[in-house]
């Protein structure tokens, strides 16, 4: 079913034009007031319902939401109205395009907990106008998807957590041939699907609808990330994303209240900088962490393989705990959307808040308990795999889970 | 090896015992005891959730007389508890109350009401302007009007 959605000749577009409506409707209703979006209609779409759901869609489908995103789609309408034919990316841009999406998404992830961007319509609105543009310039200068594929921060993202999704393109085993002429027409530049790396293709169809495509299926299988490598600026993306979710867990608990009823008067009453000390602090100290036990490991002596191979054991945990405070998210959308309805006069205005934020919902802490409990299974199971299996190295990924899990163990924000 | 290993262990363990040191049973209060004069520094641990609720409970503190004379739109007029925006951050006997950090409606009318005065609108226009603001949002609190319509600098 999946290989003839694919082969659609009506895939992508079809699904692309109305979620870029949709994407547009958003960002005209993030504009206007109000402008918190546990009233902002635009900001609560997008963070209560879309960002929660999107690591739940990963994990089946790998990057197919890439293949149908608003922001590409602009990108392939700007393209079919250019005359002249684009050059292909420049080397530069290829080498340091995700070195610059790792940051961008490191960026986003501390603004996302520094100025709660996530509860400001006016925020949420433009950081969708600068992807939208990023995207649309990136396609008028150069051919294919070169945002997607190297500049595009939630691109990396779904890429890192691809190598532990089902989904994925591969050859029928009859034409290998015939599917790598298919894959010179990729708009992500990727290598033939026999040697193709699951985080590079966006499931677009494309190699698939052009002659010699026959040879290439959609297939649901069992991920094999042992079998993965992470380029450098991966790996340094899988370390900051999962210091950034630890920090993101670590805010809805009364832990955090503890941290910050003592750094707050220490900063001289600057709750930013408090709040971005502590995050910088966690984000530091998984990466010093990593970069020792690396350098432990090397004997002394720095390699980016052996950094790499240890952020491979952090991905399934970074995953999990994605998807654990997403269905925190979830959970507290029901607050969000009945505010939401009653703002467009659909329901009774009239709300109590909860007289305490922090609470247990045993399903969900059961829930999110089970996935951190996946995550560090895979994680011990790819470093068995990968023969890490030096105390210095397990320490890496051993401690963060078991942070993870006492900051899940804890109550948690109802309110968000 | 073991040096080595105690040193890379280092950095996580020190997050590990933070958070084990702070076990659910030191969660904030519903209410915590602030005394007759509730100041600044005393804020309860709920009122550091988020940039918006430490900036609310602040306000709550400084200008306690003005939040008493404004309705407060988020709904909790349909308690008989909460008669005016200021007892959402604080009861009569000036004990701190959790639904202020909870609830983003009470804290923006806190930010604008702070916001209006520190431009040199008095108590009667800051309550015309919450008013036309908000209502509609929730049943409001059943506040009196404001008595004397004095500049600003006498509200608090």
């Amino acid at each position: 079913m999946v290989s003839r959605l694919l082969r659609s000749p009506r895939f992508p577009r079809s699904l692309q034009a109305p979620i870029l409506v949709a994407t547009a409707a958003a960002i005209l209703l993030a504009l206007r007031p109000p402008e918190r979006s546990e009233m902002n209609p635009g900001a609560a779409l997008v963070w209560q319902l879309w960002w929660t759901l999107l690591p739940f869609f990963i994990l089946p489908t790998a990057r197919l939401w890439c293949a149908v995103c608003p922001f590409s789609a602009l990108g392939d309408l700007a393209q079919r109205l250019r005359r002249l034919t684009a050059p292909l990316p420049p080397a530069r841009l290829r080498a340091v395009g995700p070195w610059m999406a790792a940051l961008g998404l490191a960026i986003m992830g501390f603004l996302f907990l520094l100025l709660s961007l996530e509860s400001s319509g006016t925020f949420t609105a433009l950081l969708l106008l600068a992807f939208a543009s990023g995207a649309l310039v990136s396609s008028l200068l150069w051919r294919g998807r070169v945002w997607c594929r190297y500049l595009c921060p939630l691109g990396l993202m779904a890429g890192l957590y691809s190598r532990l999704a089902w989904l994925r393109l591969a050859n029928t085993g009859d034409s290998t041939t015939a599917s790598a002429a298919a894959a010179r027409c990729c708009p992500l530049f990727t290598s033939p699907a026999s040697a193709r790396r699951a985080q590079d293709c966006v499931l677009c169809g494309s190699c698939m609808k052009a002659p010699g495509g026959s040879a290439i299926d959609a297939r649901v299988e069992r991920p094999t990330p042992s079998r993965e490598t992470l380029s450098p600026p991966e790996a340094v993306a899988v370390s900051l994303l999962l210091g950034l979710l630890l920090a993101d867990a670590l805010r809805m608990t009364p832990p955090y209240l503890w941290y910050m009823v003592r750094a707050v008067p220490a900063m001289g009453g600057d709750y930013g900088a408090a709040m971005a000390l502590g995050i910088a602090g966690i984000v530091a100290l998984l990466l010093l962490h990593q970069g020792g036990a690396a350098l432990v490991s090397g004997g002394g002596r720095w390699s980016w393989p052996a950094f790499g191979r240890l952020s491979l054991l952090l991905l399934p945990l970074a995953l999990a705990a994605q998807l654990a405070l997403s269905a925190q998210h979830l959970m507290a959308a029901g607050d969000v959307l009945r505010n939401l309805g009653a703002e467009l006069g659909l329901l009774d205005p009239d709300h109590m808040p909860p007289v305490d934020a922090y609470g247990v919902v045993w399903p969900l802490k059961g829930l999110q308990l089970a996935l951190l409990a996946a995550g560090s299974a895979t994680s011990l199971y790819l470093a068995a795999a990968r023969g890490v299996v030096d105390r210095v190295s397990l320490l890496v990924p051993a401690l963060p889970a078991l942070a993870l899990l006492a900051i899940f163990w804890q109550p948690m924000s109802l309110t968000c | 090896m073991n040096r080595k290993l105690i040193l890379a262990a280092l950095p996580t363990a020190g997050l590990w015992l933070i958070l084990m040191s702070c076990s659910p049973s030191n969660l904030p209060q519903v209410t915590q005891q602030a005394g007759p004069e509730p100041t600044v520094e005393g804020l309860p641990d709920y009122a550091y959730r988020s940039a918006l609720a430490l900036r609310g409970y602040q306000i709550a503190v400084r200008e306690t007389a003005l939040l008493a004379q404004l309705p407060c739109y988020c709904g909790c007029g349909q308690d008989p508890q909460y008669l005016n925006l200021r007892d959402c951050f604080l009861d009569d006997q000036g004990e701190f109350r959790s639904h202020g950090a909870n609830c983003q409606v009470c804290l923006e009318e806190a930010e604008d009401a702070a916001r209006w005065k520190n431009q040199g609108l008095s108590p009667g226009e800051i309550r015309a302007r919450i008013d036309g603001e908000y209502e509609g949002r929730g049943k409001p609190t059943d506040t009196p009007p404001v008595s004397s319509d004095t500049p600003s600098g006498s509200a608090a």
